[in-house]
């Protein structure tokens, strides 16, 4: 184990007394609070947020659409955070699956959609923010698990240097095959970051699933 | 055919409490310390390898004590015991000094014709101690417990998986073990010439629950391989086996290659040198905070982070 399971920050309401969490994942070299600073552009005040920190702010220390094994045991290990995150919530805190949202960043995005493609069930909501599937190219990606009734977005500019279009299209298409509710929205020539709109949706979906 | 892989390596486990990690594995089970380190890719964390007097393979136990992280769980896709050999004679003297210390036991129970007796760490990691008299391995007397009753390093470790067979098939067909004994859903195989240290047991278990990874789970199970070459083959033909394998990672005692087990528990081969006595002598292993040449210029910080440990 390479990440310290135990390096979490929170914000909003206390998981104790909050009927939702938002696992929010950090970006390379960003940080939990940096993240968890999106909790103020969260509409509804009934959340509670929870972020990993990553060893040495990284997740992996190659890019996504390298192969997998050059990634590992980081990659494993930085899943093996995001499981013992989710299992803490349900049993210490008493969430339920759908009552669980993730959202992440960049880097952050790409490993929380590749734990909720590889831990298939019915979340509250996923927010992939600039990222994608993790993998090479033309990888043959068989998940179980179905993501019937999960409202999925997926944002990102159309020229990211980092995340080529196309992984966020097949992202979407594998997302939308396991049955999920897919959004999305590439932004013509915008940069790699978060934009306005993406909180819109974003705030839109958790009103939604409501 | 040549030989790739030996038997076990080493096990390595997450953990709570440092101190009560040294004390359970050098006192409780008296075992030595033989490396004080920290973990390579995480340095912010001991990396606490126990194991006999030099740390032969196949005595190994490692710790990442993570201090207050919660508990693991115990199910399928998981290594959830790891059994230590000692002598036959040894079983009352084993039995007392639990009992003494009021850690609970399960047994003397028999298998393939072994006596052998469970229990948990503080943090709920699975031991079993199995008796028996195959093993020529030396056990060491660290002035607490006599070295005719001292464990002798690894016995078996036991895989729990849902669906077993496309284990077997990695373990007999890549990974050069053969089936010696099968006894109510646990498939025992060995790898070279077999004996305690060797033993892999994969039990069918269908109905448990899924593993959580938590304090007391084990990590990944290490497997070894004589050099740098022999790890190079195995490595090429795990791959060719379809498995996603690491490429070569330097752990300054060993040589390590990771993957993932079709039933989700991570395997590594680890190569046998250069071994524990690479810096500094037998006689002072695990007396010094050892890091890798990268972590050097941050020793003050690193070693003032790190709780103090102290064996007893």
């Amino acid at each position: 184990m390479i990440h310290n399971p135990n390096n979490i920050r929170t914000a909003g309401k206390p998981l104790e007394a909050s009927s939702k969490v938002m696992i929010m994942v950090h970006g390379r070299g960003g940080s939990a609070r940096d993240i968890l600073s999106l909790a103020e552009y969260i509409d509804d005040k009934d959340f509670a947020f929870i972020a990993p920190e990553a060893q040495g702010n990284t997740w992996y220390p190659h890019s996504f659409l390298r192969p997998l094994e050059e990634n590992e045991p980081y990659l494993s290990s930085a899943l093996e955070v995001l499981a013992s995150l989710r299992a803490r919530l349900q049993s210490d805190f008493n969430f339920k699956l759908p009552q669980i949202y993730w959202l992440g960043f960049s880097q952050g995005a790409c490993l929380t959609l590749e734990f909720v493609a590889r831990n298939a069930t019915e979340y509250g909501g996923v927010f992939g923010l600039s990222g994608g599937l993790i993998g090479p190219p033309n990888l043959v990606r068989s998940y179980e698990g179905s993501l019937t009734n999960t409202p999925i977005f997926l944002g990102c500019s159309d020229i990211d240097p980092h995340i080529p279009k196309e992984r966020v299209l097949e992202s979407e298409t594998v997302f939308r095959q396991m049955g999920a509710n897919v959004t999305a929205k590439l932004y013509p020539n915008f940069p790699h970051s978060i934009n306005e709109d993406e909180l819109n949706v974003v705030n839109l979906l958790v009103a939604g699933a409501q | 055919m040549e030989t790739l892989i030996n038997g076990l390596h080493h096990v390595t486990t997450l953990a709570g409490d440092t101190q009560r990690n040294v004390d359970y594995y050098t006192d409780i089970l008296g075992l030595r310390l033989v490396k004080k380190t920290v973990n390579f890719d995480a340095p912010d964390v001991y990396h606490l390898y126990y194991g006999n007097e030099t740390g032969s393979p196949g005595t190994i136990l490692t710790f990442f004590p993570y201090g207050g992280i919660p508990r693991g769980r115990k199910g399928v896709g998981q290594l959830t015991y790891t059994a230590f050999s000692a002598p036959t004679s040894s079983l009352r003297f084993w039995m007392d000094r639990l009992h003494e210390r009021n850690i609970p036991y399960a047994g003397p129970y028999k298998r393939f014709s072994e006596t052998y007796v469970r229990f948990e760490d503080f943090d709920g990691m699975g031991i079993e101690l199995v008796f028996n008299d195959d093993d020529q391995r030396p056990g060491w007397d660290n002035g607490r417990i006599p070295a005719e009753f001292a464990v002798r390093g690894f016995h078996t470790v036991t895989l729990n998986e849902i669906n077993p067979d496309k284990t077997v098939k990695l373990l007999t067909e890549v990974m050069q073990h053969t089936l010696v004994g099968e006894e109510e859903g646990r498939f025992r195989f060995k790898a070279g010439n077999g004996g305690p240290g060797n033993f892999v047991d994969v039990l069918h278990s269908p109905k448990d629950v899924h593993a959580l990874q938590g304090a007391g789970s084990v990590h990944h199970v290490a497997f070894s391989t004589d050099t740098d070459e022999t790890q190079l083959i195995i490595q090429h033909q795990l791959a060719e086996a379809g498995y996603h394998v690491t490429p070569v990672q330097d752990r300054n005692y060993f040589n390590s290659i990771y993957f993932r087990e079709p039933g989700g528990i991570l395997f590594e081969v680890a190569t046998n040198p250069p071994g524990f006595a690479v810096d500094e002598p037998v006689a002072e292993l695990g007396t010094a905070l050892k890091l890798p040449p990268q972590y050097e210029p941050r020793r003050a910080k690193i070693e003032a982070e790190l709780p103090e440990i102290v064996v007893k």
